[in-house]
């Protein structure tokens, strides 16, 4: 079955560029003529990350699509392989495994959870193949992925904006415009996600001249959180910090307008996907967070982005699906300048790990390279719940 | 299909792709030997996966600070399970049936949220990164522990020790007026239990790289005795046929795609159905029976263990 299906891409691929397809620089490296280059992504279709990995699915399998549609790279096809990990850690290596061993992946995506991301990235390092994290946001990703080893990991990159980033944007653009005195951090203690992000935060006030009056720790499985938020509230605190996943959030900031609380809040990736926005209703208006993608940037290929997803989903796409797709983008461009072999899988494995160094091409994330770390440096959008369930646009910092 | 085809087709091909699968049916099946050895005392422990997390992170502690090599480390964190297991089972042993399965829980949940989270050298909710790990590597310990352990316990069942404790878990009382030290017996069970989780926690940070909190809490201790479970506990090899089955159960469905936890859940409730001893154990399907079949083919047993 599996081999039927590659023939047909493969026969689809000779159609294509026999209609007379001629994609650009096809002339320098016939040797794509006809290939196809195996990509695998891990994601969370199913689980509690079964939120994120659809969107990242989605986005990757349009610019596959787009790509291939007009030509493949350099006349190859790209073949996307997803599988799902179910959001479970010792599932997404045995799946980054199997993948791997399988023998002709060029280079892996994902995973979209942090938590898998800490043992599936140093087993694609291990294994020399280039592996992209499109959504994972905690610490220790990239560049610093050194376990076992200490140097860092050559093979692992993230096209995903990483809380390191996004949340001292987000309190850097707050303190300047506002100048508040003093905080108060709430963090949920028992996932890495949030933990990272509370880290983050404590590291970060006091450059803005702001006192962190306390850290109120609560269990994610919290059912109520009248307690904490009375804990937080009764410092009378200038803005309230708040890093956590899901609906945590939004039930915070509704409990804490309850019970008096007129500041702000602060917080990062948690705070970005509509449905918290639209839990905190009127409560929620005007907390602010750093997000990694606008809807209406203005960046070079983010409309036809945003139209073609449309177009074949009929609905908005959102940040992970803009990473997913610019994802794609960046392997594309970087197999068309690896001078692949298609003989020799561990060979082209580091040959597109090189080139994946050097890419700069445009994305609706903006114009796209790595830092030297294999971080993503892009434009950071700064945005606010609007109190019915959407987000406007506060400003975008670009990066120094 | 694509997975059993391979299996018999390309053995080696199979086993270099599934390496880490292999890995973790072989920790699961240790954690529910482990469950086992309670279990067949007469003892619905569910602590296993509070002493899983203290011979995982025992283990990745001494391996970051001190410079022993790793075999010890791993020996050490299945002992302080094993003492940790004494610690606790003096009080929460004086409990039966559901009341120690709630206080065991109380207990899993004490320890990750209580000392793991506010100890800092556990890295809280952050986790540690273990520097010794080699997944690929770290499949030869547990390929030669699981046999070992299950003979072992195997054998042990058969000794005075093992008719010991199934006296006690088949009526306490009339073990005790038969001269049988009842608390004794039921607290070397709890520690071997404990050490033998600890020892599965050891083994699964050397192929995880990592260990955060949010790996041993209760899903997992459920997760556990639904090895034990499915499996049956009659002898030590149900548990381990459970472990089995339902760690390769997720990948051998994956063909269904988007259906794959329906189809998984199915076949669990399936099981349970028509094998409610256990897939291991006495008895034929229940429920249905051919008219072609011996009557004796079908179940007559109940779980014995079912407390």
């Amino acid at each position: 079955m599996r081999t039927g299906a590659r023939a047909i891409v493969v026969g689809l691929a000779l159609a294509l560029t026999a209609c007379g397809g001629s994609a650009p620089g096809a002339s320098s490296s016939n040797s794509y003529q006809g290939k196809t280059i195996h990509l695998g992504a891990i994601l969370s279709l199913t689980g509690a990350g079964g939120v994120y990995g659809p969107s990242s699915q989605k986005g990757m399998q349009l610019a596959v699509d787009k790509i291939n549609g007009s030509g493949g790279v350099n006349g190859a096809q790209l073949a996307l392989d997803v599988k799902d990990d179910n959001s479970d850690k010792a599932q997404s290596a045995q799946v980054a495994q199997t993948l791997i061993q399988q023998g002709q992946l060029l280079s892996l995506l994902g995973p979209t959870l942090s938590n898998s991301a800490v043992a599936v990235h140093p087993l694609a390092e291990s294994f020399k193949i280039p592996i992209l994290a499109v959504s994972t946001t905690g610490i220790h990703i990239v560049p610093d992925c050194n376990y076992p080893k200490t140097d860092p990991c050559k093979y692992v990159f993230r096209d995903s904006l990483g809380e390191e980033s996004a949340i001292p944007a987000d309190i850097k653009t707050y303190a300047d415009q506002a100048h508040p005195k003093t905080g108060v951090l709430m963090v949920a203690n028992d996932d890495k996600f949030s933990s990272d992000g509370g880290k983050i935060v404590q590291n970060t006030v006091s450059q803005y001249g702001i006192q962190l009056l306390d850290t109120v720790q609560f269990s994610k499985t919290t059912a109520d959180f009248a307690t904490p938020v009375t804990k937080a509230v009764q410092k009378h605190p200038d803005v309230i910090f708040i890093t956590s996943l899901g609906g945590i959030p939004a039930k915070i900031m509704i409990e804490a307008r309850k019970q008096g609380f007129t500041g702000q809040f602060l917080g990062g990736n948690g705070f970005n996907t509509a449905v918290v926005s639209k839990q905190a209703g009127a409560d929620g208006k005007g907390a602010q967070s750093g997000s990694a993608w606008y809807i209406n940037n203005t960046f070079a290929s983010n409309a036809g982005f945003v139209q073609a997803y449309r177009a074949k989903f009929s609905s908005d796409p959102d940040q992970f699906a803009a990473q997913g797709y610019a994802a794609i983008l960046i392997l594309a461009d970087a197999a068309k300048r690896a001078n692949l072999t298609f003989s020799d899988v561990a060979g082209d494995r580091t040959k597109l790990r090189d080139a994946m160094e050097s890419v700069n091409i445009d994305t609706p994330l903006g114009r796209f390279q790595f830092t030297s770390d294999h971080d993503v440096k892009q434009t950071i959008w700064i945005i606010q719940m609007d109190g019915n369930g959407g987000f406007s646009l506060v400003k975008s910092v670009t990066p120094s | 299909m694509d997975f059993f085809i391979q299996l018999f087709t390309d053995p080696v091909g199979f086993y270099n792709q599934h390496e880490l699968l292999i890995a973790q049916i072989g920790i699961n099946a240790i954690l529910a030997i482990s469950l086992f050895v309670t279990f067949y005392s007469g003892q619905l422990s569910l602590a296993n996966a509070g002493f899983m997390a203290i011979g995982a992170y025992t283990t990745v502690i001494l391996s970051l600070y001190l410079p022993f090599p790793l075999p010890v480390n791993m020996l050490v964190g299945a002992v302080l399970a094993g003492l940790l297991g004494l610690v606790v089972g003096l009080p929460v042993l004086r409990l039966r049936g559901v009341f120690l399965a709630i206080a065991t829980i109380g207990f899993v949940e004490a320890l990750r949220l209580g000392v793991i989270l506010n100890v800092p050298i556990t890295g809280e909710g952050q986790g540690l990164k273990n520097p010794t790990a080699d997944p690929l590597g770290g499949i030869v310990p547990i390929l030669v522990s699981l046999p070992v352990l299950s003979y072992l316990i195997w054998r042990l069942t058969r000794t005075r020790l093992g008719q010991a404790w199934s006296a006690i878990r088949e009526d306490e009382l009339a073990a005790s007026s038969n001269g049988i030290n009842v608390p004794l017996y039921k607290m070397i069970a709890f520690v071997i239990g404990a050490v033998i989780a600890g020892y599965a926690g050891a083994l699964e940070t050397h192929i995880n790289f990592f260990v955060d909190p949010t790996e041993y809490g209760v899903t997992r201790t459920i997760q556990i005795l639904t090895f034990a479970v499915v499996g049956g506990t009659t002898n030590v090899f149900g548990p381990i046929v459970g472990a089995v089955f339902l760690t390769a159960l997720p990948e051998i469905v994956r063909q269904f795609a988007s259906y794959r936890d329906v189809v998984n859940g199915i076949i669990l409730i399936l099981v349970i159905i028509f094998r409610p001893q256990g897939i291991v154990g006495r008895g034929g399907l229940a429920l249905i029976r051919p008219k072609w079949l011996p009557a004796s083919w079908s179940a007559r047993e109940r779980p014995a263990s079912a407390l």
